[in-house]
Parts: structure tokens; C-alpha cells; sequence
């Protein structure tokens, strides 16, 4: 009996030891999960999941390694996928969920985003454990351009895939607008310089009358004029744009409006276009001189070019509350809907081959643009054709003195 | 072949389809964009791309045929083998005229005022794609309902189509240098084209409704084959 007691004590006491050895690995290994999925406070998300993969390779099945994926995946601010190695979506960012049409969990990821060069990338990035990035159109997404970056790693079950989505819709915009800039410029200082050449071989023919000369030199010389004029307007485009130019300062535009009108009788006399100016003297804009000429000699000179034969410019300026407004009418030509809503943007004619002719550079307007929201304030245009055309600019006004 | 390799094999086939799809709704969307803009070089990286989407229309279809002589499925089986065939060969044709598209926007030159077609074959191509999309969504969720739908979304393209034609038919003053007999003929072929990958697409959503319903749609097919509903349907 005592002898059985004995074994019996021994046997639970084996027991009992085991079960507490046991208790105690399994508590261990909690507290080594904690600590490998409590994230460093510098650790970028990329590094955790390099950190885990090492890790996962070492030690066995990490239990909790998806479900703290869950919570981190779906707080995301832009769509994220994770996917298995049967690149199926085992969970997505909730942002994933609004931007794209529709990807949900369990699906395949070639359902779920409609993209096979995505799943080519993903493919490869989880048989070979190595990082990818791949630039698709995402047809679930309204065919917006995304850069996907893929990031696998082994979760210690099986090969998993994170694929982090961002919309690069407004770089690609960006860098079309561009090339097209580039294009237009390019196009535009080309013309007059084949003009130029074409004459100058045709003036190096020694047998050129001497009135013909005379009458390309001077062509040669417009053409030349209006290169200059083209690039000048570019670089204070440019320099606008910079915010390098000096805007500070104020200039008193009844005094300008009606020096500048002075200025241009001649090319109003050319047209045939009566130009009549009524700014009040002392009327002051927050521009600098050189930049209120510049504003104001772009409105004219365009009113006089476009309105057509025998029509009339009228230039007010006045107080309105606190703004100044300044317009420029005329009742010339119009300018048809149609092109109204471009007229502020770059190189953009109405009539191509007339505004060529008239030797404008394309930019006047859209300086125009620039300087006025530059100082704050708004330009409008409006017109019916046949009727007329009237160019609106608000510029906030200085405080009154006194 | 076991059980459970020939659902492995319906799980892949299905598979290869939808990636063919993604294939298809890129050559359309770049073959448009190609029309619309000019681009050669986009044009031709459509043509260049057909080759892959051949290779999987017949990938496909020997798929399919092995998978149906092995294996001799019934029912839904039966039906989802069938329709992955036809389904395929609807992608397949959609593809060969994206390649149509993109071949004239290779000849097309760019005219002045021809704007206003240009609008409306953008609009087209658009919803075309849409139409494409939706088409694919619908096989991808075996969703008749979807599937019934696409021949509404599919409506204005055909009223678009007939504008197209109508303009070109009856130039007004404004238009009428634009409309030189070739210029004419590219543009009507292209919209042409547009309307019938559309129309291939709402024949693909008839497929799929036969899919899950067993149910043969007489606005789809002729009403001779109704009779064929009673053999295939579970």
C-alpha cells in the first residue's frame, strides 16, 4: 500500500513538474512574441517585416503575427493588400476598400484588381522573398496609374506579400504637362527662327534687288524682335513662377494708363482702333511699375490686335470696396465659348494663323494671369462674338490713407 | 485524374481567363487612347501584345476540351467548361479589334475640326470599356444580374455610333472639309469597331447568365436552341 502511495506521489509529482515546464515554455514564448512584434519606436514598417523575417525563419509559428497585421493594415491611410502565396487578398487596408472597385478578402488578387502585370510582379516577389516595385494602370481604380511596392516576407506558415498601392495620377499629369510645355515652347521659338534662315538664304543670293533687300532685312529684323519678345515673356513667366520677382511696391495707374495709351497710339493707329482711357488719377495698385505696365500693356495691346478693324478700347479703372477693378472692353470681334475658358492658358490662340501674323507670342494673357493672382487678386473674361470682349481684373486694394 | 484535380483544373482555367480579360481591357484602352491621341508607338505596342492573348485564347480552348473529354462533366460543370470556351473566344475577338483600332490609328491623320468626333469616339471608347469591365466582373462573380445588365450600359454606345455615322453622312458647312472620304472611313470603321466590342461583350454576359442559371436567354440566342435548356440545365 505504501509502496503504491509512493509511486503514485512520484508519478504526479513527474507530472506535475512536466506540466510546469511546460507552462513555462509556453509563457516564455508569449513574452519572445511580444517582443518581436512590439515594434521599435524608430522601426519603419519595412524593417519590422525584415526583423520578422529573419526571425520567422528561427523560430516556429508566430500566432499572433497576422492578427497585429489585421490592426495595422486596416489603419493604413493608403491601399494596402496582404496577400498569400496563393496570391489570394487574406486582408486590405479600409482605404483599399474606397479607392479601388471592390478588391475583398479571399479573393484572388487578379480578380480582385483586374491587373496581370500586378500579379507578374507579386508572383515573382513571393517566390523569390525579394522586394519589387511596378508601376500598372488600375483598371478597378478608373484607371488611375499606381506604383505598387511589394514587400514579401514569411510569416513562419507560409509566404505572404504586402503590396503597398499609391496613385501617382497627379506625377504623371505633371509630366505630361511638361513634355507638352516643352513641345509648344520649342515649337513656337522655331517658327520665327525658320522664318529668319529662310530669308537670310534668300538675301545671300548676290543678285538680290536692292529694294528686296530692304524689304527682308526689315522682316528679318521683325522676326528677330519677336523671337526676343517670345523669350522674354517665357523667362518672366518663369521667374513669376518662382516667386523670384519683386512684387512689393505700388504705382499710381491713372498716371500709367495714361502714358501707356501715349505709347500706344501708333499700333492703335496701325489697326485702326480707337483706344479711350478713363482711370481716375491717384487710383493706386499694390504692383511695382514695372509689373503694372506689364499687366496693362498685355490687356491693351491684346484688345487692340484681336478686336478686329475700326473698333472701339475702352480702359476703366475704379474703387470697389476693397478692390480695385480694372477692365478692358471692346466691341470688336468677340471671342467664341468655345475658346473663352483657354484664353488665360499659355501659347493658346484663338486663330492660329491670324494671331501668328499679328506677331503676339501667345503668352500676353496668360501673364496677365500670373501677375494679378500673383498680387492677390482674380482675372475674368467674358464675351459674346460678334459683340465684344471684356477682361476683368480684381486687385485688392491698399488701405485708404488718411 | 482525381476529383480534385479536375476543380484544380476548373480553378486555373478560370484563372487564365480572367488574366486573358485583363489583357483585353488593356488592348482597348490602349488602342483607344492610341486612336485618340495619335500614338504609334502605343498603336503598335497593341498590335505586338495580340500574340499573348491568341496564345491564351488557345491555351484555353485545349484546356477546355481536355478537361470536358477526361473527365465528362455534367451540369453546372458542364456548363462552366462550355462557357469558358465561348467566353474566351468572345475575349479573343475583342482583342483582334482593339488590334483593328489600333491599326487605323495608325493611318488616321490628325485633321482640324475633328474635334467634335473625336469627343464622341472618347465617350465611346470609355464606355465601352466600362461595358468590358463590368462583362468580366460579372463572369469573374458568376452574377447573371450583372450580367443582364450590360446591354443597358451598352445603349448609348449605339446611339453614339449612330451619330457618328449620321454626321458623316449628312456634313454641315462646318464640318464638311473635315470629312475627306478616307478621314470618313477611318472614323466610321473605329466606331464601328468600339460598338462591336461592346456588342461581343453583351453576348459574353448571355454566357454567363447561361452559366448560372442553365437557362438559354432568347434575346441572346436563336429560339431554336431553347429546346437545348431542358438537356444542360440542372
Amino acid at each position: 500500500m505504501l509502496i503504491f502511495l509512493t509511486v503514485l506521489a512520484s508519478v504526479l509529482l513527474i507530472l506535475a513538474i512536466v506540466m510546469a515546464v511546460k507552462l513555462a515554455g509556453a509563457l516564455r514564448e508569449r513574452a519572445r512574441c511580444a517582443i518581436l512584434l512590439a515594434p521599435a519606436a524608430d522601426e519603419s514598417l519595412e524593417d519590422a517585416i525584415r526583423r520578422l523575417n529573419r526571425t520567422a525563419e528561427k523560430s516556429a509559428v508566430i500566432p499572433e503575427l497576422e492578427s497585429r497585421f489585421e490592426h495595422l493594415i486596416a489603419s493604413c491611410p493608403f491601399p494596402v493588400l496582404l496577400l498569400d502565396e496563393n496570391l489570394v487578398i487574406v486582408d486590405l487596408s479600409n482605404q483599399a476598400e474606397t479607392e479601388l472597385d471592390q478588391p475583398r478578402k479571399r479573393r484572388g488578387l487578379l480578380e480582385g484588381l483586374e491587373s496581370h502585370e500586378l500579379e507578374d510582379a507579386a508572383r515573382g516577389a513571393i517566390d523569390t522573398l525579394q522586394p519589387a516595385e511596378v508601376t500598372v494602370r488600375l483598371y478597378a481604380a478608373g484607371r488611375r496609374p499606381f506604383i505598387a511596392r511589394l514587400l514579401p516576407f514569411h510569416s513562419g506558415r507560409q509566404k505572404m506579400c504586402f503590396v503597398f498601392l499609391q496613385d501617382v495620377t497627379a506625377t504623371v499629369e505633371f509630366g505630361q504637362l511638361r513634355s507638352q510645355f516643352a513641345a509648344t515652347v520649342s515649337h513656337e521659338l522655331r517658327t520665327p527662327l525658320a522664318g529668319i534662315r529662310a530669308l537670310v538664304e534668300t538675301l545671300q543670293d548676290p543678285d538680290i534687288e536692292a529694294e528686296d533687300r530692304q524689304r527682308f532685312l526689315s522682316q528679318i529684323d521683325r522676326e528677330a524682335n519677336r523671337l526676343a519678345q517670345l523669350v522674354d515673356d517665357i523667362l518672366f513667366l518663369s521667374s513669376l513662377e518662382s516667386g523670384a520677382t519683386n512684387l512689393e511696391g505700388s504705382t499710381d495707374l491713372g498716371a500709367l494708363s495714361d502714358s501707356l495709351s501715349e505709347k500706344l497710339r501708333p499700333l492703335a493707329a496701325q489697326f485702326e482702333v480707337k483706344v479711350r482711357s478713363s482711370v481716375p488719377a491717384g487710383l493706386v495698385i499694390p504692383l511695382p511699375e514695372r509689373m503694372a505696365s506689364t499687366l496693362l500693356t498685355n490687356l491693351l495691346e491684346n484688345a487692340i490686335k484681336y478686336s478686329g478693324r475700326g473698333s472701339r478700347v475702352d480702359l476703366t479703372g475704379g474703387r470697389e470696396g476693397n478692390r480695385i477693378k480694372l477692365q478692358v472692353r471692346d466691341d470688336g470681334i468677340g471671342i467664341d465659348a468655345e475658346h473663352l475658358s483657354h484664353i488665360f492658358e499659355r501659347f493658346y490662340r484663338v486663330d492660329k494663323s491670324r494671331s501668328r501674323h499679328l506677331g503676339g507670342t501667345g503668352l500676353g494673357l496668360s501673364i496677365v494671369k500670373h501677375v494679378v493672382e500673383s498680387a492677390g487678386g482674380e482675372v475674368r473674361a467674358n464675351s459674346r462674338e460678334g459683340f465684344g470682349t471684356e477682361i476683368t481684373v480684381l486687385l485688392p486694394a491698399p488701405p485708404l490713407s488718411g | 485524374m482525381t476529383r480534385q484535380s479536375f476543380h484544380e483544373g476548373l480553378k486555373q482555367l478560370n484563372h487564365e481567363i480572367l488574366r486573358m480579360a485583363s489583357l483585353v481591357v488593356e488592348a482597348v484602352d490602349l488602342s483607344t487612347q492610341a486612336l485618340l491621341t495619335g500614338d504609334r508607338k502605343l498603336a503598335n505596342s497593341v498590335i505586338a501584345g495580340d500574340d499573348d492573348i491568341n496564345e491564351l485564347s488557345l491555351w484555353i480552348e485545349g484546356r477546355c476540351l481536355a478537361l470536358q473529354a477526361r473527365q465528362q462533366p455534367v451540369a453546372r460543370d458542364l456548363r462552366l467548361l462550355h462557357v469558358c470556351l465561348l467566353v474566351s473566344l468572345h475575349l479573343e475577338r475583342v482583342g483582334d479589334l482593339a488590334v483593328n483600332i489600333a491599326k487605323i490609328a495608325k493611318r488616321m491623320e490628325r485633321t482640324e475640326g475633328a474635334e467634335p468626333y473625336l469627343d464622341l469616339l472618347r465617350k465611346m471608347s470609355a464606355q465601352a470599356l466600362e461595358v468590358l469591365r463590368q462583362g468580366v466582373k460579372a463572369f469573374a462573380d458568376r452574377d447573371a444580374e450583372l450580367a443582364g445588365k450590360l446591354e443597358e450600359i451598352d445603349e448609348p454606345i449605339d446611339e453614339m455610333f449612330k451619330e457618328i455615322l449620321d454626321r458623316l453622312l449628312h456634313p454641315t458647312d462646318e464640318n464638311r472639309d473635315v470629312a475627306t472620304s478616307e478621314w470618313a472611313t477611318h472614323v466610321a470603321l473605329a466606331s464601328r469597331y468600339i460598338e462591336r466590342i461592346a456588342d461581343q461583350v453583351v453576348d459574353m454576359g448571355g454566357r454567363v447568365s447561361f452559366l448560372v442559371t442553365g437557362e438559354l436567354d432568347s434575346t441572346y440566342f436563336d429560339r431554336s436552341e431553347a429546346d437545348i435548356n431542358n438537356q444542360f440545365g440542372e
